[in-house]
């Protein structure tokens, strides 16, 4: 018998256990976050150590989601990462693919040079640009609207190679063919190549909007008013602004953030981890 | 392939480029510029050569202690966090092993939820006074091992170093352990085989085959991670509110607060200084990467 | 072959529809950017009633209420682009940062201007405390009216110190008053301090957050000057400054509780402790109280002035009213914050928020400020409880003795500390704090001290050399 297929009953056993409970130490956190977001003031600061609040379901601070909704103005919050999110994701989508696609399948002076290029700016610190970046934004009258946080990510470095890794396993010979049909580049690219990249797709744009739901420094520094704040930055606010502080109202607002991605990773999680294992295997 | 291409090539790279350079490739040369000139507020932009540089290295305290703190988080958190999701994903690639999709769930959540609320929801629980942490540390007895007082697990002290490690790992550990499922499902059942007939058990399966069949992705981990606790910033910054820090302030958190202070050539020397420490790592990475053929230009 | 152009046509509309910038707002002459930071509660003051007033009053205004939690960057910020506010909210602070830096309007035109619509009489000029209308001076010009100053007080639980004096028939501790010292401080903090078995503490004797202002109340009690005369360099590390953190550090030997100043405003806090009843003594600014009776309406408390060291001294902050040096509509401006000051609107500041007397002295000294009516939400919820003339005595008197003078010194107790570098002083400061009463403390309080002096300093030295000023020559 093979055994590393078997290895002994307490070796497995010892594996089992030890990874298990350390996935539910991954988990534990949140399900303390909305332990305590149903508690009272006194409750969460006392000592006692439970993970239900006290008394039956009907008389758990239910009222600290809609305090936190309220006084963090959640609902416009909301709607802006959405819109933020969905417009970043689909226009990026696109236009990371077309460079993608360029790179790894176009002949054109200078494409290695360019790549290198590229690739270099993916490993440049946020903290080095970001400035002017502002100062860019700035001058074109986007700060302070939505526009900043949508057209500095209409293309990235990360998101072109990652398309472009995808891109370059695609058989020639498919390619090939089309041109042979007769189809131009863009055709090549919209009805032949994309298709058969969906799972890098799909991937790639979960990464796209998980990343921006959750970007929390550029929104911070390029947001001024409270409309057109996202739902961080909201919740943030909700710290450091607030009079009366309640760790129960803020974990509820901590809640209200968090489930919703995490109920997205949930549903799309098959293409998240493959399109995940793309990038890792391809370095 | 006609070699024609290149002007249609043109259209379909324009715009993606054109928005790659101009919010990130120019904003960081004329950053690392800035770091050459004295910039604040209603000031000019004076000249000042090295002045911003010679300052950093040789007056400013804080700074060193921020890179020594951004080294340790770096080395503390990285090896520590590969280590411990190869063999959790050893452990679940197993095929004895039940609940795989719901533990490689579970261990993926803190990875997506936003550093917004990880911030919050660490500070709550590590909170000195009404915590979980230092309520589960008092009632097990272990807060006699800290002498009088639990440590300040986010305050000024070298545990809360310590605590934003913990943190990061606990963050990223799905990460690479998703990484390592996908590179070790990869590897061929024959050499695990090979392996089993020449008499190795299942630990020395693990290390001697397992293990270097992904090198590749240790690598690509080792340089993703490094590079990630060389910018780390969200984390710290929500945890301290940017404040300043022996022990737990890193590069990033003290760059922003010069910026925010308004000696902006003085933030962008920290910022270049990052992004020289950055280049190394990724040019080790490349140079492996090409060496070994795994990337063709 | 036509669908892909239609494809590549809708890609083409939707980028640029992204990338088109919004219009910009036409910039209207008669519109006013208002802007402060604040609790949620005080819009209601700012935007519901100042903004809307003065739009009534001045028809053809408008006032454009902007509120951020980080004004002093969005004031540089801006004032670099080109642009700024109209009318600033502005900590004191950072005000002599922003006079350095050119980013305020002189107002000394407008002071002086004839018209008595506009400018300001001698004696409204007179009514601002001295406190805080001196140090609005730099090089002979004024660049902002102050609004407010809020004192630094000393809270205590009435029902700890009765249940300490009814255990304790033979040695009674009296209510805090102006006449404490620091020697009565330290025996009321010690005695009302209890400590269970386990070496927990179930009682705070007194308890403070760890920023700059309860050193500073310290420091100058002790005798101590935080600047020499240029404001170049700081004398906190001095006998005085030891004589301050050494009482610091004494009366926080349990500091856990005591928070760090960026996190001045947790959810476990020394306020939120107090609020619960567990600390015994609280030094805190004036804006605390209405909190307090919020989150706890059946807290016996009341407030005392700080006790004094060999001299009195009431640490105090201020928030003043300023303008942009860019601002394009600086007249309707000065009318604004002109009207802000006056006595109506400034009994109004202390009605509904009582968050900190107004900088004037015929409010605090009049009828009216004895009681407030605080501010009751739409639905009838209390956001700020009222203040009923009964409680003045308990809760509001304290203000008086740092604003009159005080026999001892024949000055007022209030002082607002400010310099060029108060902001960065502050600063360290605070983190000289935390490392000061940490338990693992293994250096002395002077080598802290001097410590905290010395990157005061650098930071200084720095900002000289990089405006080609010389460095300062320090012994």
């Amino acid at each position: 018998m093979n055994r590393w297929m078997q290895p002994s009953a307490s070796v497995r056993v010892a594996a089992q256990v030890a990874t298990w409970a350390v996935a539910l130490l991954m988990a534990a956190p949140f399900a303390w976050m909305v332990s305590t977001s149903l508690k009272s003031d006194a409750e969460a600061i006392g000592r006692d150590l439970n993970w239900i609040p006290a008394g039956p379901a009907s008389e758990w601070q239910w009222g600290n989601y809609a305090a936190a909704w309220e006084q963090a103005d959640l609902g416009r919050f909301y709607l802006n990462s959405v819109i933020v999110a969905l417009v970043v994701t689909a226009v990026s989508l696109v236009h990371n693919a077309l460079a993608g696609f360029a790179f790894a399948k176009l002949r054109f002076r200078g494409r290695s040079a360019l790549f290198l290029v590229l690739l270099a700016t993916m490993m440049l610190p946020f903290q080095v640009y970001f400035i002017f970046a502002y100062v860019i934004c700035d001058v074109l009258g986007y700060i302070d609207t939505l526009h900043a946080l949508i057209v500095p990510f209409l293309a990235s470095a990360f998101g072109i190679f990652y398309m472009r890794q995808s891109i370059q396993s695609v058989p020639e010979s498919v390619i090939e063919a089309g041109r042979i049909d007769g189809f131009t580049d863009f055709e090549v690219f919209w009805h032949i190549v994309l298709p058969s990249v969906r799972p890098a797709l799909g991937a790639l744009a979960i990464f796209t909007f998980m990343w921006s739901w959750n970007n929390f420094f550029w929104p911070l520094i390029v947001i001024d008013s409270g409309e057109r704040y996202t739902l961080p930055l909201g919740v943030a606010a909700l710290a450091s602004g607030l009079f009366v502080q309640s760790w129960p109202v803020q974990m509820a607002a901590a809640t209200i953030i968090t489930v919703p991605t995490i109920l997205v990773f949930l549903l799309f999680q098959r293409w998240f981890v493959a399109g995940l294992a793309l990038t890792g295997v391809k370095g | 392939m006609s070699a024609g291409n290149s002007n249609r090539a043109w259209w379909f790279i324009a715009f993606p480029l054109a928005i790659v350079f101009l919010f990130t490739a120019l904003p960081t040369v004329v950053g690392i510029g800035l770091s050459f000139f004295e910039w604040g507020a209603a000031t000019e932009a004076r000249s000042i050569g090295f002045e911003n540089y010679r300052a950093l290295l040789q007056d400013d305290q804080q700074f060193w202690r921020a890179l020594r703190n951004t080294l340790i988080f770096a080395v503390a958190t990285v090896p520590v966090t590969l280590l411990l999701a190869f063999l959790f994903a050893s452990a679940v690639n197993a095929p004895w092993f039940r609940g795989r999709t719901v533990v490689r769930t579970l261990f993926f959540v803190p990875t997506v939820v936003s550093i917004v609320a990880v911030g919050f929801i660490w500070q709550w629980i590590l909170d000195p006074q009404a915590g979980v942490l230092n309520h589960l540390l008092q009632s097990i007895g272990v807060d006699r091992m800290f002498g009088r007082d639990l440590p300040q697990w986010t305050g000024e002290s070298a545990w809360s170093l310590a605590a934003v490690s913990f943190i990061q790992v606990w963050r990223t550990l799905g990460f690479s352990l998703v990484l390592y499922l996908a590179a070790l499902s990869s590897v061929p059942r024959s050499l695990y085989d090979a392996a089993s007939v020449d008499g190795a058990g299942s630990w020395q399966s693990l290390w001697r085959i397992a293990w270097p069949s992904v090198w590749p992705m240790t690598i690509f981990l080792i340089t993703t991670g490094t590079i990630a606790a060389l910018q780390v910033f969200d984390l710290v910054w929500i945890m301290t509110g940017g404040a300043e820090r022996r022990w737990m302030d890193v590069l990033n958190v003290h760059l922003y607060r010069e910026f925010s202070n308004n000696r902006m050539g003085y933030a962008a020397a920290i910022g270049v200084i990052v992004l020289l420490l950055t280049a190394i790592v990724t040019l080790a990475q490349l140079r492996w990467m090409l060496s070994r053929g795994e990337v063709r230009l | 072959m036509r669908r892909s152009h239609w494809i590549i046509l809708v890609i083409g509309i939707a980028t640029i529809a992204c990338v088109v910038p919004p219009r910009l707002m036409d910039r209207d002459d008669a519109r006013l950017r208002f802007v402060v930071w604040g609790m949620p509660f005080e819009d209601r003051l700012f935007e519901d009633v100042y903004a809307r007033e003065f739009e009534a009053l001045h028809p053809g205004v408008v006032v454009q209420y902007e509120k951020y939690v980080d004004v002093a960057d969005k004031y540089f910020a801006w004032h670099t682009i080109g642009t700024g506010a109209d009318v600033m909210r502005v900590r004191i602070t950072d005000y002599h940062g922003l006079v350095a830096r050119g980013v305020l309007t002189p107002l000394d035109e407008f002071i002086e201007h004839p018209d008595p619509e506009i400018g300001l009489s001698a004696e409204r000029q007179a009514d601002f405390l001295p406190a805080v209308w001196d140090p609005l001076e730099v090089d002979g010009a004024r660049y902002a009216l102050p609004s407010d100053n809020a004192q630094y007080g000393l809270y205590y639980n009435k029902a700890i110190f009765d249940a300490y004096n009814a255990a304790h028939r033979e040695d009674q501790l009296e209510y805090p008053h102006a006449d404490w010292t620091w020697d009565d401080l330290r025996e009321a903090a010690e005695k009302l301090t209890i400590v269970d078995e386990r070496g927990r503490v179930t009682q705070y004797g007194i308890d403070f957050f760890l920023w700059a202002w309860p050193f500073m109340a310290f420091f100058e009690q002790a005798g101590g000057e935080l600047w020499d005369e240029e404001g170049t360099t700081t004398l906190i590390d001095s006998p005085a400054g030891v004589e301050a953190l050494q009482l610091i550090v004494d009366l926080l030997p349990h500091a856990v509780s005591a928070r760090s100043p960026e996190q001045v405003e947790t959810a476990t806090g020394p306020d939120k402790l107090f609020a619960t009843g567990q600390t015994a003594m609280l030094l805190d600014g004036s804006w605390r109280a209405p909190f307090l009776e919020l989150t706890n309406s059946d807290l016996d408390f009341a407030i005392a002035p700080l006790p004094r060291g060999k001299r009195p001294g009431v640490v105090s902050g201020s928030v003043v009213w300023a303008i942009s040096a860019h601002s394009r509509n600086k007249e309707m401006a000065w009318r604004m914050i002109r009207w802000m000051t006056d006595f109506e609107q400034a009994l109004r500041y202390w009605d509904m928020l009582r968050v900190a007397p107004p900088a004037s002295r015929r409010v605090i000294e009049s009828e009216e400020f004895r009681a407030t009516s605080g501010l009751v939400g739409d639905g009838g919820e209390v956001i700020i409880p009222a203040m009923p003339r009964e409680k003045w005595k308990e809760c509001g008197e304290w203000l008086l003795y740092g604003i009159r003078l005080h026999p001892m010194t024949g000055e007022a107790p209030a002082f607002v500390p400010v310099a060029p570098y108060q902001a960065d002083l502050e600063d360290k400061i605070g983190t000289m704090l935390s490392r000061a009463v940490a338990p693992t403390r293994s250096q002395s309080l002077e080598d802290l001290l001097r410590e905290a002096a010395d990157a005061v300093h650098a930071i200084i030295d720095r900002d000289r050399r990089a405006r080609g000023l010389s460095v300062v020559d320090r012994e």
